[in-house]
């Protein structure tokens, strides 16, 4: 009996051993599939079934003549998000990073978009191009990205809420721009009469302007082919995760009317939040005689001609945060065209300049011809230059009577800086150019720089031009300090970044440590 | 052999719960992963308007002239924002190509319905033409009011026609200075 029972015991045991194998095997292999961490949330939105997938002729490069310029899905880029598969776009970018033209050549990138908090793992496939290295931006995050499938895909975890760039093969002409947002803490009531609800889905509303006390909600999910107009109007919340798309508006190939996707003119009390705007035929997001704004979270790619990023004139008490900027021509812009401006920041802010200047205080800084002018109180916080392509990184052209005073540019980092123009990192000039009004030229006071790192670019050093304007208009009371070129301390202005400074015009300009 | 027997059991015990332990696991896991915590918005349609039975959407397109950027292709895309628009002396005629002759009783001639496109009178002709290219008239010209408060959208009627080219031929346009064809539809009715 005791043989019987010590041979069942056997048995079992040998089956409870085997059980265990497998169950511990597949433990550890599923393991390794969970791309999404214990307690981690990720909401992913379908694109529009509407939208057309990309063929070979929508990924042509060439100019709004030669090809489609519409908003696409992408055949070749796919993205998958904790083993999801994302909707991915492919929108316009220009790369042409020489001289302004009327219609510079048009290509095509990647871009998708979800939110998520905890941390995920995202996956990346590129049919067609076999990946040998590869790199996410921005650098800081230190992110290791494996090639996977024999080059054929990529893979990391994030756990940040942010915008991603990935670039392959050290090629910027096929970067994957992905954005990765919170999740969102509140949905507006769709049956709230001062709600304007877009679902997911694609449409054709061309205008949309916004009244007082108006909320405009673009669901994650929705393309809207159109531009909103916020003109002498308060209390407006503009949000949602969602794409305003201007890719069926003519640029320079037509009557070039310009519909600037998003416009805040005279108004106050904006808030804007989450949204994407795409393909502008114009400058993209335009605040204009407006006070009391804020602009979170919005991200931007332009491709054509005067494709400002976010450009403030005469504006007050005007805030923007934790968005990302990929403009053919200046991205970050303040101007006076009529009153003058105070109070901008701009702050956690990622920028892709592929033409012109990132971040510019000018030309236009009086272009209304107002007494006692001025632009002041303007922060640059915490922003990185992915690629800043053309033009100086920082720069302030006074090419008005104005007094542009109390500049701070605080924690700048330049990943790559490669500009075709010259190797001028810093341009801080009164000056007379085509874009001015006025007959006299103002001054420049008070302008620091505390941190700039350039990380990386096509020069081994940079040069940093101060200059006023005959011997009445000066440049006064310039500080830099924590400059790093290249991994090396900066500490005077003879090396890596050598001063250009006009002597009759200018005074009290330092480096420090 | 009953203290071995005893062990015996524990161990089997032992595997019996760790087991467990590790499937409940794995369950909560695979939730993990495939469940828990991804929330998928599905997609949306379009509000392109009805164009069901259209044949001749993403028809092929000429005209005898255009503005530079508002070519013939525009008027069969689908796209109301998108339109034709024709330029330099009347006649200017807007010619589709089915690809082969179809049966259609009625064209609906579209411009963009947002307010901006003010009211505008235009005058045209209709003509179709079979395989042959041979084009004869289906409707005399005549005037068409497109009206922002009535859809900027004007359907016209003729006997059915087995054809695969249909034209409009443009004499005048009170909004432009040529032609406009957001979306030229054709329905057999």
């Amino acid at each position: 009996m005791k043989k019987i029972l010590f041979a069942v015991l056997i048995v079992l045991l040998a089956a409870a051993i085997v059980t265990s194998g497998y169950l511990l095997y597949r433990n550890i292999s599923e393991t390794a599939d969970i791309l999404l961490k214990q307690n981690s949330k990720v909401v992913l939105y379908e694109a529009p079934t509407s939208l057309k997938v990309a063929d070979d002729d929508d990924m042509i490069t060439g100019t709004e003549i030669a090809r489609n310029m519409r908003l696409v899905t992408s055949r070749d880029a796919h993205l998958e998000v904790a083993g999801k598969s994302v909707s991915v776009y492919e929108t316009n970018v220009s790369n042409a990073h020489q001289d302004s033209v009327a219609m510079p050549p048009q290509s095509r990138v990647p871009v998708a978009y979800f939110d998520f908090e905890g941390r995920v793992y995202l996956k990346i496939a590129m049919d067609g191009l076999e990946i040998n290295e590869v790199s996410v931006s921005p650098l800081a995050y230190s992110i290791k990205a494996d090639i996977l499938d024999d080059g054929k895909s990529v893979g990391f975890w994030i756990d940040k809420n942010d915008s991603y760039s990935v670039i392959f093969n050290g090629n910027t002409d096929r970067a994957f721009h992905i954005f990765a947002n919170a999740i969102e803490k509140e949905k507006p009531d769709q049956n709230d009469e001062n709600v304007i609800y877009y679902a997911p889905g694609e449409y054709f509303a061309d205008t949309i302007t916004l009244a007082s006390d108006q909320t405009l909600y673009v669901s994650g999910g929705a393309v809207i082919h159109g531009h909103i107009v916020c003109a002498d109007v308060s209390n407006v919340n503009i949000i949602g995760r969602g794409i305003i798309d201007g890719s069926l508006y003519g640029g320079n190939a037509d009557d070039r009317n310009v519909r600037i996707p998003l416009n805040i003119a005279s108004s106050s009390s904006v808030n804007v939040e989450g949204i994407m705007l795409l393909n502008s035929n114009g400058w993209v997001l335009q605040g204009n005689s407006s006070s009391d704004v804020v602009i979170d979270n919005v991200k931007i790619i332009s491709s054509r001609a005067n494709g400002d990023g976010v450009t403030l004139q005469s504006c007050k008490d005007f805030e923007v945060k934790h968005c990302f900027v990929r403009s053919w021509d200046d991205s970050l812009v303040v101007k006076n065209y009529s009153d003058s401006s105070e109070n901008i920041s701009f702050s956690d802010i990622q920028i892709w300049t592929d033409l012109a200047q990132s971040m510019e205080i000018g030309y236009e800084t009086n272009k209304g011809s107002y007494e006692d002018s001025y632009i002041k109180n303007i922060v640059f916080e915490d922003i990185t230059v992915l690629y800043n392509f053309h033009k100086p990184v920082l720069s302030i052209h006074n090419a008005d009577s104005c007094l542009v005073s109390d500049v701070t540019y605080e924690n700048i980092t330049v990943e790559r800086a490669d500009m075709t123009w010259s190797n001028v990192l810093i341009e801080m000039v009164v000056c007379e150019s085509s874009w001015s009004t006025t007959y006299e030229r103002g001054d420049i006071r008070d302008v620091s720089v505390n941190g700039l790192k350039v990380l990386g670019g096509d020069y081994d050093y940079y040069k940093a031009v101060f200059s006023g304007f005959g011997k009445d208009h000066t440049v006064e009371n310039v500080h830099l300090s924590g400059i790093e070129i290249n991994g090396t301390q900066v500490t005077n202005g003879k090396s890596l970044l050598i001063f250009d400074i006009e002597s009759k015009n200018t005074e009290n300009i330092t480096i420090g440590k | 052999m009953k203290k071995l027997l005893i062990i015996l059991a524990s161990v089997l015990a032992l595997l019996v719960v760790a087991n467990g332990a590790l499937l409940i696991y794995n369950n909560y896991a695979d939730d993990g992963i495939k469940e828990k915590g991804i929330t998928s918005i599905a997609g949306g349609g379009s509000d392109k308007g009805e164009s069901q039975g259209n044949i001749a959407l993403e028809a092929g397109a000429e005209a005898t002239s255009y503005v530079s950027g508002y070519s013939a292709s525009f008027c069969c895309d689908g796209y109301i924002s998108s339109y034709w628009e024709g330029t330099g002396a009347y006649p200017q005629e807007l010619k589709i190509d089915l690809g082969q002759e179809k049966v259609f009783s009625e064209a609906v001639v579209k411009l963009n319905p947002i307010e901006a496109w003010g009211k505008r009178t235009m005058s045209f002709e209709c003509k179709v033409a079979g395989d042959n290219g041979i084009f004869y008239t289906v409707v005399e010209e005549k005037e068409y009011v497109f009206d922002y408060d009535e859809g900027n959208s004007v359907a016209i009627s003729f006997d059915s026609q087995n054809a695969r080219y249909f034209s409009l031929v443009f004499t005048s346009n009170s909004g432009a200075g040529g032609g406009q064809v957001a979306e030229l539809e054709l329905y057999s009715k």
